[in-house]
């Protein structure tokens, strides 16, 4: 129902200003077309609009229901030509709306590779497929068909390697996404890719300078997430005593250098032993390396395949997390064209 | 007589008539002399863009209408990342622009003098294949390297008569941005 309900998202005032009529009057259309025996024009709730408030008769209308009302009313003569298009204008706005929160929800997820190197902004290789949502096969292929063109990119300027990864400047991006716009066969994929370097720079701007929490903040949590969970690691149920002598650690399940917003939150923050931090972080990678709630919970399903009631906990615990960025998420600058 | 930078091809020859022990000064001046004259007989250069001209074709390779739409354009914003601060009063950022984004010059096509290689200024373009005279859809690893090592050989900074280290650099720079494509 949740996606059904996102095909609705013009609403009756918007859509009676674009068509240039008055809301009552486009509220007398539409009770005759619902009522209508003309299939052609007929219109029905849950296809052409759905009801916002119903005891008020407020509606949001589909792409098919704003199309239905403005053929109905080009067919009987009752619009303008610039009517029609403002109605197309709408709809064609609500497509890039959704194209652009589609990718400012890509980059957010993958920008942990964000680094400022040579005065320049730049996204390692699988940041920059993910982005695109495309693969490695067919961002190689655009790599090589830019590289072999007129304008090839620059060393240093729009590509380097760091530590064998690949990595693309902003500038680089932007060939990219040129190069995919052109390239692809879905037009759909075309029109995301082209969007992309139109959303990206606010994005990663705020991304860069975004507010984040202090160190005492993120300590404070810390302190408050290890009194909640008893000093006991939460995979074992070891504590630390005289006997075992363990070191208990406080481990961010969304990294707190790439996920600042959640780095204060003692939800993010779960108490394990040492040990396990360790293993888990070689296993991820290392380090340095950004990780998430899912890193963590493959880990524990592959190497504490019995604890499953944790992983059940993290579950939990992840779908919280997650509607926590989501809030951040939908704070996120959009894109200037 | 107004100074001239003498292109490689004449420098090279001066330097092996050099060597056959006749003074590089006494070939100097009359190279300056016959590049003068010529340079005076040559038809006018086809005249430089207008600044508007320059605007317009910039403004069509970022899809905008003036320069605020185009200082606010996302994907301007993200080509021009690191390239510091833009100054839209002078020409020539707008030649800048239009150099990087855009094409050659016409003023500045079939370039001589220093720095200038197949008659591409390598300070101002960044043309790998064309300064290295490949054909890029057909032109092998192999292709590549033998050009570079030809360049290199020339301007290679250990080359005491036409080594120079800036115009190897940037050559440099050129090859292992193309031969990235065969590793």
């Amino acid at each position: 129902m949740q996606s059904a309900k996102n095909n609705f998202f013009i609403k009756e005032k918007t859509l009676a200003k674009a068509l240039s009529i008055d809301l009552r009057i486009l509220d007398d259309k539409i009770a005759f077309l619902e009522s209508s025996s003309e299939s052609n024009f007929q219109i029905k709730e849950w296809i052409h609009f759905i009801y916002r408030n119903k005891n008020l008769k407020i509606r949001i209308f589909s792409k098919q229901g704003v199309l239905a009302i403005a053929k109905y009313l080009d067919f009987h003569g009752k619009t303008t030509d610039v009517a029609l298009r403002s109605v197309l204008i709408l709809i064609e706005e609500h497509r890039q709306n959704q194209i652009d929160a589609n990718i400012r929800q890509k980059i957010y997820n993958h920008s942990s590779s964000l680094i400022l190197s040579k005065q320049r902004h730049w996204l390692s290789y699988k940041d920059t497929y993910k982005i695109f949502k495309t693969t490695k096969s067919r961002l190689d292929e655009a790599f090589k068909n830019i590289q072999t063109s007129d304008t090839p990119m620059s060393i240093d300027e729009e590509f380097q390697c760091i530590e064998d990864i690949l990595y693309f400047s902003f500038s680089g991006l932007e060939k990219l996404s040129i190069e995919l716009a052109a390239r692809l066969y879905s037009k759909q994929r075309r029109d995301y890719c082209q969007r992309v370097p139109i959303v990206t720079p606010p994005v990663l701007e705020y991304l860069t300078l975004a507010p984040s929490p202090s160190t005492q903040d993120i300590d404070r949590a810390m302190r408050y997430a290890k009194a909640r969970d008893k000093e006991k690691c939460q995979i074992t149920g070891d504590v630390r005593d005289k006997y075992t002598e363990i070191k208990l650690v406080k481990h961010h399940l969304f990294d707190k250098n790439n996920y600042r917003p959640l780095a204060a939150d003692p939800d993010n923050i779960i108490t394990i032993s040492e040990q396990i931090s360790d293993e888990f972080h070689q296993w991820n990678g290392g380090y340095d390396k950004s990780c998430t709630i899912d890193d963590f919970i493959e880990y524990i399903e592959l190497f504490y395949p019995d604890k499953y009631e944790v992983v059940l906990m993290l579950l939990n615990r992840r779908s919280v997390l997650e509607v926590k960025l989501s809030q951040f998420q939908r704070h996120l600058p959009q894109g200037n064209d | 007589m107004a100074p001239v930078v003498l292109n490689h091809k004449v420098q090279d020859d001066i330097t092996s008539l050099r060597i056959k022990s006749i003074d590089a000064k006494v070939l100097n001046e009359p190279s300056y002399f016959v590049i003068h004259k010529y340079k005076k007989n040559l038809p006018k250069s086809s005249s430089p863009f207008k600044v508007v001209e320059l605007k317009k074709s910039i403004y069509h390779r970022f899809q905008v209408k003036n320069t605020q739409e185009l200082k606010k354009s996302g994907a301007f914003k993200m080509a021009t990342d690191g390239m510091g601060y833009l100054d839209f009063s002078l020409r020539s950022t707008w030649e800048m622009l239009y150099r990087k984004f855009v094409n050659i010059l016409p003023s500045e096509e079939n370039q001589q003098g220093y720095g200038c290689i197949n008659g591409i200024d390598i300070f101002l373009y960044f043309k790998p294949w064309q300064i290295f005279a490949l054909n890029p859809k057909t032109a092998t690893q192999d292709d590549i390297k033998n050009a570079y090592y030809r360049l290199s050989k020339i301007y290679h900074p250990d080359n005491k008569v036409t080594g120079d280290r800036a115009i190897f650099e940037r050559v440099k720079d050129m090859y292992n941005s193309i031969i990235v494509i065969f590793t």
